[in-house]
């Protein structure tokens, strides 16, 4: 026994590659030995049934998807009733807290959907994306909208139908609603239920043709449809307003009133730092050849997106008038839009070369015209953008013309520039 | 690109990589513990539990019955 011990260089040799198998065995899986909120992290970024999967991995691995904090479900290449029965074994078994429940799929859940909704709310999730796309809009049952700690709501291709018992989500500070219908009232109590709002987007929606958002909390606000809108928002940062349709030529008494509207809308939005408007509604802000004073100065105005169509002249002009009360704007990006050459639209053809504007867009540093497709009021517009901003450093040009680009891009070149340092980038 | 940089740093061993792991979640590190984590999550996706087990020298406790009793009590998720 004593000889056994005594450290000659075989038995050492032997002893350390015992050691050194017995550490490799013990340690070398160390991702089972991850702590339980790591291996619910990892676990999370699966889709579900991959997830799942990972319970015949070893005994420490079979429940271990049943506490993962989010659940990532896509119906992808599942045949239907699959992934029903996917959607309804996964609500059922999983057993810790979720934070996060994302579902999307192409196909109809329209007879599923009110039981997935029922089982959900019962994990009190703060944080649901929906966006099952087929089909008819799903109706949001109530169930959901007792679900008190929600912090975040993404739904597509629904009807929001508020329920007479209203809490509303106190904790909820973005919201998303894209391709749904609801009612005015529906909305406009939904944004002041919430209280903690944060970000608020509406898009592509019906029903809803008025709508007084009262958020005080807000800094983002992203509407695509044709609505008018009564903001009280006095944080807000940034504001995109679109029309996803072009504005039907409107008699007079409607223009007007659409005129006071939008200088109304203007004066609400005069703090934000970051503004996208549609030029179909900033021209009734132009009475046709001059500029109108604008209600307000957006001191703080530093990135305007601006979708315009650039041959109509109260466009442009409305536009001018913009920039004018912008005093620091550093950002501009201009998407032109396709006219709409019908005869009975009220359009003033611009030329606008002729018009001798006042503006000055010192601070301007980068700009970027996307889908540039060559027309000469295109070309006349940058040749007056370069003149307008001393401090401009970059104007990019997204090319998206169907001729021959060389003779614009020979004009483009050939306009004198206020700014000494710009330059002028076309990319195709 | 910050993409190519962080996609050449998570390019270690498998020791290394739980390390890093590890020491995010300790010292709180959210940007690198999400790129470390979602390296790890890709090691696991396409691949079958077999494999699954090969990459990462996991060892199978289960009898044959007990692998194919979860197995089929999971049934809904496989193929």
């Amino acid at each position: 026994m004593l000889g056994q011990l005594n450290p000659d260089s075989e038995a050492m040799s032997t002893c350390k590659k015992a050691r050194a198998e017995s550490t490799s065995v013990v340690s070398s899986d160390r991702l089972s030995s991850l702590p339980p909120e790591i291996k619910g992290d990892i676990l999370s970024r699966l889709n579900v049934e991959e997830a799942v999967r990972t319970s015949t991995l070893s005994s420490t691995w079979r429940d271990a998807w049943t506490n993962m904090p989010k659940i990532f479900l896509r119906d992808g290449n599942f045949a239907r009733t699959k992934f029903v029965t996917l959607v309804d074994m996964v609500l059922s078994l999983h057993k810790g807290t979720v934070e996060k429940f994302d579902i999307s799929g192409s196909k109809p859940y329209h007879d599923e959907f009110g039981r997935w909704m029922l089982m959900l709310s019962r994990r009190s999730p703060r944080s649901i994306i929906i966006e099952l796309k087929s089909g008819p809009g799903y109706r949001i049952p109530s169930c959901l909208f007792s679900i008190g700690d929600l912090e975040n709501l993404h739904l597509q291709n629904c009807i929001i139908s508020l329920p007479r018992v209203f809490q509303g989500f106190k904790r909820l500070t973005r919201l998303r609603l894209n391709n749904f219908s609801s009612t005015d009232m529906d909305i406009q109590n939904l944004v002041s239920f919430c209280p903690a709002l944060r970000s608020l987007r509406l898009t592509y929606f019906e029903g809803i043709n008025h709508l007084t958002v009262q958020a005080p909390k807000l800094k983002l606000l992203y509407v695509i449809g044709d609505v008018e809108i009564n903001l009280d928002a006095p944080n807000l940062e940034v504001a995109l307003l679109m029309h996803h349709k072009a504005i039907a030529p409107h008699s007079d008494p409607i223009a007007l009133h659409k005129e006071s509207y939008v200088k109304q809308l203007l004066g609400s939005l005069s703090d934000i730092k970051s503004f996208a408007i549609s030029g179909f509604l900033l021209r009734y802000l132009s009475k046709g050849c001059i500029l109108t004073k604008l209600p307000a100065l957006f001191a703080r105005l530093e990135n305007i997106y601006l979708a315009i169509c650039f041959l109509d002249q109260r466009q442009f002009l409305a536009a001018c008038s913009l920039f004018q009360n912008a005093p620091n704007l550093k950002r501009l990006d201009v998407v032109p839009m396709q006219s709409h050459s019908s005869n009975t639209w009220d359009q003033d053809q611009a030329r606008i070369k002729e018009f001798t504007v006042q503006v000055q867009l010192d601070h301007l540093v980068t700009a970027s015209v996307q889908g540039f497709r060559g027309l000469d009021c295109e070309v006349d517009f940058v040749a007056k953008l370069l003149s307008w901003a001393p401090a401009l450093e970059e104007l990019k040009i997204e090319w998206k013309g169907k001729t021959e680009c060389s003779m614009v891009l020979a004009k483009l070149l050939a306009l004198p520039r206020v700014s000494p340092r710009a330059k002028v980038i076309v990319t195709f | 690109d910050l993409k190519s940089f962080d996609a050449e740093f998570v390019k270690v061993d498998r020791a290394t990589l739980f390390d890093l792991i590890l020491a995010a979640n300790y010292l709180n590190i959210k940007g690198l513990l999400d790129l470390t984590c979602q390296t790890v999550a890709d090691m696991i996706k396409d691949n079958t539990p077999e494999e699954i087990r090969k990459i990462f020298n996991i060892k199978n406790d289960f009898t044959p019955e007990e692998e194919a009793e979860v197995r089929k009590e999971n049934q809904w998720a496989f193929e």
